[in-house]
């Protein structure tokens, strides 16, 4: 017997599990990998008092 | 949480700050020239070292290789996020660990295996019972279960 269709993705689901019947039993949002280049991983201890060019301080 | 793994933070930074002689760029070590791949892990990834590898399961997910027909993904554009993979994912669970606890983390890396980015599954841990299928949508930019992004 062949295989039934796959369903169609809902909007926004990132991964998702279906069972032998062609059943979505469990899904999810995509996942996010991001990184952020701080200031404190340039200036350590002191990058919260680097002054802005306008003089306020972070 | 920082997802890249730290060699390649050190990569990235010394590539592009005065690291080399006399302050010139330092070297950037590329990735092998061979299509990336996914590795699933039942165990969570941190930036030194990859989480545990799931086994090779019944279909779709071969230990030691993950998925590596993932598509050229939609590179990024003033700053974009890239969307990874293109092509959607698929394997069959054989049970175990995949089943439980589930499946937990994922790196993205090179032909070799270098590790550039990990993360955990959003919702993870996801149990797939033996005999049922786990997929990563597939898509161009942010249709992609999988969206990359560095500020």
């Amino acid at each position: 017997m062949d295989a039934p269709p796959e369903p169609a993705w809902e909007p926004d689901q990132g991964w998702r599990v279906i069972d032998a019947d062609g059943h979505v039993v469990n899904a999810g949002p995509r996942t996010l990998l991001y990184a952020t280049f701080e200031l404190g991983r340039l200036f350590g201890v002191d990058s919260d008092q680097v002054p802005l060019l306008d003089g306020r301080e972070r | 949480m920082a997802a890249i793994d730290n060699t390649m933070i050190s990569n990235i930074l010394n590539a592009t700050t005065p690291t080399g002689a006399a302050g010139i760029p330092g070297s950037f070590t590329a990735l092998a020239a061979s299509a990336m791949r996914i590795r699933i892990n039942s165990t969570a990834s941190t930036a030194s070292a990859a989480g545990t590898e799931i086994p090779t399961q019944t279909s779709g997910y071969t230990n030691g290789t993950g998925w590596n027909s993932l598509g050229a993904s939609t590179a990024s554009s003033a700053g974009s996020a890239v969307g990874v993979p293109l092509t959607t994912q698929s394997l069959v669970s054989i049970g175990g660990v995949v089943a439980s606890p589930g499946i937990v983390s994922l790196d993205i890396t090179s032909s070799a295996g270098v590790r550039a980015w990990f993360g955990n599954f959003n919702g993870q841990p996801i149990a797939v019972a033996s005999g049922n299928t786990f997929q990563v949508t597939g898509g161009s930019g942010a249709a992609a279960g999988i969206q990359v992004s560095l500020t």
